[in-house]
């Protein structure tokens, strides 16, 4: 069983009487396990597509069964249990709440799971670790490098070791060397087992993905997978 | 979880320190008002609520019913209450009591050195049912015989020290004290000073059969005729009796106790809990509560709230923008909806609470401003009012959900997809804005009605007493000589004689009490002629021969006062001479008012003066001289700087003289002009709370004002670059950037005129006579507003726009 099943996923705009197409006809199948790179030219629908299988927009029409379940016709508590429970997200602007320091910000989603106080501290201390962040836990994002903020954005996002971690152009706005650190730490986290979804414009982070989804005005215009 | 909402909420009010203050300042002043105005209202509130049985507990009050007007009296005749104990059943307790004005104490001790004690307040003639209705606590003595015989006297005992040096007060039991020269009582016990808020606080109280023994031959007090409001009758009813089966055996009591020419007289029962606000009758120790005045307070109160609230409501909302990411962020991270509902409520709490200490610590301030309305004895003191922190409490309840909801559902609903969008363009469209802008209307519209209101009441406050009241008043002094009823000693009029020769007085009259004073004197009056007979209530002053003169009051016809010790001769005002229907004055000369079995003639008609604040209309006046009760001394001072010299000279003198002659007394005058000013006292008083609301209303939506223009200039600086080098002119600029907030401005003026002058019409229809609105008046505190709130956003406009576009437009 596909972990995500999309079946004629359709996003439109309407501004004013205009509709403006963003996702057509969209059929997908992704697996538990996969490492799938969406690219496409800017304005294709990269985003829109990762926020609906994020579970953070709604299509207009198709359906998406996540784990066999259908996610646009539950109740919102338990789509949100759900997004707790399988996601986790990278941006490409790193998005790190600015009021809160480095420790604070990884901590944030596992308050939001209700994970108790020493089991979460000991969760922190493994991910600066691994990270190489622990002299930099009490800075706030502004006193990090872009670099240094994504990887507390990565951080922040594995934490609550999600099943499925969404990435949109993760690498977007970092020097090639603080990319390959992140897109390094990606592949590390697919080869632990952890399914990867990520948007990027780089051919060369794209390899290192099982899959690449390439999309245009809309639709998926190819769909490859590559041996690595 | 809180921890991290906390943390959160104190570095986002640190960093944006200039809004954080805007919203504790306008908060903190909106929760310390309240705080006060809760002391103040809930201090009028409880009056005798310490009382177990005050449901049950009445005062019996008397209600005469004059042919025009009603009269009501505190008090009841003097016979009233025996009757009432012997015959009417139900009623489990009792007590009758006479409270006196002031009274003349002296004590003697063993060595007969002796001490006085001028002017005492506070004293009783009270029975023995006294102590029985009123919990005082006992120090010495015993309850049931302190007060049963003649001669007794039971003191509290701050009184007690004020004429006893022992440290034991205990021991001036059986101490004697002599009352007024003349009544002596030996001290049978001492209370505790009633620590509550009561009507009920008395200093001493002298046993009723002392007065009964001694002073009923001076009294009307065994009549059923006449009442005195000192002379006070309590009763508690048996539980379960209907008051008005009482009242009904009352009436029946009256009507056997009635002679036929009385004027028709109603006892009723008034529940104790009436007795503060209800001023019909009259109040005990305490004045009356004014129940308008602390409704209005409470509007106030809600007001400034209401204010800060929205501060924090458009400040919130217009920077949603900013907080959007963290929004999104959070969405993506977990958080449900309602826990950003909820970590919103809290941020706004926290706000709440800090805004909380700030005015528990600037509330002694605020009092100040309260200060006309502060009754006596309320402090701000945590320790005396613990309640003080539960209001708090609920304060900061009410102001966190009231500020908080808002934008709490606003910012939750954020969408987490444009939230965390790269692009900012879309966050940036003004969330609420609509609500916002009505918000900024309300707070205007609230600031504007309190400038209108200010402008109204201080012009009708001059209005009345810039008035023509038909008399003069300046350069005027009073004062009274002391006068003992019971044993008149005709020295006023030895002191008149000194008077005379002191050069700076102009005029001098030694009469009844000045045109316009606090007290009335009336009686009824009946006139008949050709078988009309036309009874009214009119005002009686009495005059002597200078007294027109000296006030400056006009005869339209007839001729002046003769000085007389008897009824002899009336003056009446114009008013009174329409009234009986001559509308030449010349022609009811000589016609005759009837005053029981005599006649007087009407000698002479003056013009109409007032005789009360311009509240009242004029009504029937009569002068008439009675020598013996001229007791007041009026004197009218040369000018100033004249031969005879300055007015404290000529005072001086006038007090020599009065010091020779009343050595043991106190001089006390006042001039006339200040005496007709404070009948404006709660005018004045309320014009200083509007000066205030108005003035703390501006402050706090000019702040939120600020806020907001300091919002949209950072904002919108890249705009206003790119216009500079278009070639956009500075003016151009501001007006570009104030035109939005000042187009509220000018809406909530328009709203607020119309219902500012509904209002203070209303409020002006309680004075007979009234400034007229005006409309310059409403163009004025326009543009009052106007100029203020364009002020307030120029100290922002103009800097923005005098950016150098270089700076705003270097990209990021
Ligand atoms: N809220 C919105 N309203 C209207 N159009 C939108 C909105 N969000 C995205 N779009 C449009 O949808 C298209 C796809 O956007 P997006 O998914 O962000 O593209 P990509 O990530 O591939 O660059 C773009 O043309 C964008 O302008
Ligand atoms: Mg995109």
């Amino acid at each position: 069983m596909p972990m995500i099943q999309l079946s004629n996923i359709e996003r439109y705009y309407t501004t004013g009487l205009q509709k403006t197409w963003v996702l057509r006809q969209i059929n997908l199948n992704i697996n538990a396990g996969e490492f799938v790179t969406i690219m496409g030219p800017s304005g294709a629908g990269k985003s829109t597509l990762l926020n609906i299988i994020g579970m953070l927009d709604q299509p207009n029409n198709g359906e998406f069964l996540f784990l066999d379940e259908p996610v646009f016709q539950m109740k919102e508590r338990h789509r949100n249990e759900l997004h707790k429970q399988y996601m986790g997200f990278v941006f490409q602007a790193y998005h790190l709440i600015d009021d809160l320091t480095v420790y604070e910000n990884i901590e944030t989603p596992l308050l939001y799971r209700k994970i108790k106080k020493n089991e979460r501290q000991s969760i922190i201390a493994e991910l600066l670790d691994r990270f190489n962040m622990v002299a930099k836990k009490d800075l706030f994002p502004s006193q990090l490098s872009g670099g240094q903020q994504q990887i507390v954005g990565v951080a922040r996002a594995i934490a609550a070791k999600p099943k499925l971690l969404l990435a949109d152009e993760p690498t977007g706005n970092l020097h090639s060397t603080q990319g390959e650190v992140i897109m390094d730490l990606f592949k590390q986290l697919h080869a632990e087992g952890m399914t990867i979804i990520q948007v990027t414009h780089s051919e060369k982070y794209a390899t290192y993905g099982s899959r690449i989804i390439f999309l245009e005005d809309g639709f998926v215009r190819n769909d490859e997978r590559i041996g690595s | 979880m809180f921890k991290n909402y906390l943390s959160v909420a104190l570095r986002s009010f640190m960093r944006n320190k200039v809004f954080t203050l805007i919203n504790i300042a306008g908060l903190a002043i909106g929760i310390s008002a309240s705080l006060v105005i809760f002391l103040i209202v809930q201090h009028e509130f409880s009056y005798e609520d310490f009382l177990k049985n005050k449901d049950r507990m009445y005062r019996v009050v008397t209600t005469l019913h004059f042919p025009d007007q009603e009269i009501n009296n505190g008090g009841v005749p003097g016979p009233l209450h025996t009757a009432v104990e012997e015959s009417v059943p139900g009623i489990e307790k009792s007590t009758a009591f006479w409270m006196n004005y002031q009274m003349d104490v002296n004590i003697t001790d063993g060595n007969n050195k002796s001490e006085t004690f001028k002017k005492q307040k506070d004293i009783l003639y009270a029975d023995e049912g006294f102590f029985q209705m009123i919990p005082y606590t006992w120090l010495t003595g015993d309850p049931g015989d302190a007060l049963n015989a003649p001669n007794q006297v039971v003191l509290s005992e701050s009184r007690a020290r004020v004429y006893f040096p022992y440290q034991d007060i205990t021991r001036a039991v059986g101490r004697t004290i002599t009352y007024d020269d003349s009544i002596q009582a030996v001290v049978t016990g001492i209370v505790a000073d009633l620590n509550e808020v009561s009507g009920f606080k008395f200093s001493e109280f002298i046993s009723m059969a002392t007065y009964l023994d001694d002073w009923k031959k001076y009294h009307d007090g065994d009549e059923w005729g006449s009442v005195n409001s000192t002379s006070q009758f309590f009763i508690q009813l048996e539980p379960g009796v209907d008051p008005e089966r009482i009242n009904e055996q009352l009436a029946e009591l009256r009507k056997q106790h009635s002679k036929e020419d009385d004027v028709p007289t109603e006892y009723t029962l008034q529940p104790v809990s009436d007795i503060h606000f209800n001023a019909k009758f009259d109040s005990m120790s305490s004045p009356h509560g004014h129940k308008p005045t602390l409704y209005g307070l409470l509007v106030v109160a809600a007001f400034l709230l209401l204010l800060g609230c929205i501060n924090f409501i458009n400040l919130t909302t217009a920077q949603s923008s900013q907080r959007a990411k963290e929004i999104g962020v959070r969405k993506t991270l977990g958080s449900s909806v309602g826990q950003m509902r909820l970590q919103f409520l809290s941020e706004t709490f926290i706000l709440a609470t800090l805004a909380a200490i700030i005015s528990l610590s600037i509330s002694p301030l605020i009092l100040r401003i309260f200060s006309g309305f502060i009754p006596e004895g309320l402090q701000f003191n945590l320790r005396q009012h613990p309640m003080i922190l539960v209001f708090v409490a609920g304060l900061i309840l009410v102001v966190g959900l009231l500020a908080g909801f808002y934008p709490a559902m606003v910012l939750s609903r954020l969408k987490a997809v444009l939230a965390i969008k790269n692009t900012s363009t879309e966050m940036n469209r003004n969330r609420g804005a609509w609500v916002r802008k009505g918000l900024i209307i309300s707070q205007f519209v609230i600031a504007q009605f309190f400038i209108i209101a200010t402008l109204i009441v201080g012009k009708q406050i001059r209005y009345s007493l810039n008035k023509d009241m038909g008399f003069n008043r300046e350069a005027i002094i009073n004062f009274s000589a002391p006068f003992n009823f019971y044993n008149p000693d005709n020295k006023q009029f030895v002191l008149n004689d000194r008077l005379q020769g002191i050069p700076g007085i102009r005029n001098l009259s030694l009469a009844g009490s000045p045109p316009a004073s606090k007290g009335t004197m009336s009686t009824t009056m009946e006139y008949v002629e050709d078988g009309k007979n036309m009874e009214t209530t009119v005002e009686v002053k009495y005059a002597d021969t200078s007294y027109f003169n000296l006030f400056g009051i006009r005869l339209l016809a007839g001729r002046n006062l003769q000085p007389s010790d008897t009824l002899k001769e009336y003056v009446i005002n114009a008013f009174y001479c329409h009234f009986l229907g001559y509308d030449d004055p010349h022609d009811i000369i000589g016609k005759t008012i009837k005053r029981g079995d005599k006649n007087i003639p009407i000698v002479g008609v003056v013009n109409d003066i007032n005789t009360k604040s311009v509240a009242r209309a004029i009504g029937p006046l009569a002068f008439t001289s009675l020598r013996k009760y001229h007791t007041n001394f009026h004197i009218k001072l040369l000018p100033q700087g004249d031969a005879s010299g300055s007015w404290n000279k000529t005072i001086d003198a006038i007090r020599a003289a009065y010091r020779d002659i009343y050595p043991e007394e106190e001089f006390n005058y006042s001039f006339f002009d200040d005496d007709i000013a404070a009948f404006y006292k709660k005018e004045q008083d309320i014009a200083q709370l509007l000066n205030w609301s108005a003035g703390l209303t501006i402050f706090i939506s000019c702040l939120g004002l600020l806020g907001l223009v300091l919002f949209i200039t950072t904002q919108r600086v890249k705009e206003i670059g790119v216009r500079k080098v278009l070639g956009a002119s500075i003016g151009q600029l501001v007006v570009l950037l104030s035109s939005d907030l000042m187009k509220l401005v000018l809406i909530a003026f328009l709203i607020a005129a119309p219902i500012a002058w509904l209002v203070m019409n209303e409020w002006l229809a309680n004075y007979a006579y009234r400034t007229d609105i005006g409309i310059w008046l409403f163009v004025l505190s326009g543009l009052l507003m106007f100029v203020i709130a364009l002020i307030t956003l120029s100290t922002q406009t103009i800097r923005s726009a005098l950016v150098n576009p270089a700076d705003s437009l270097r990209s990021e």
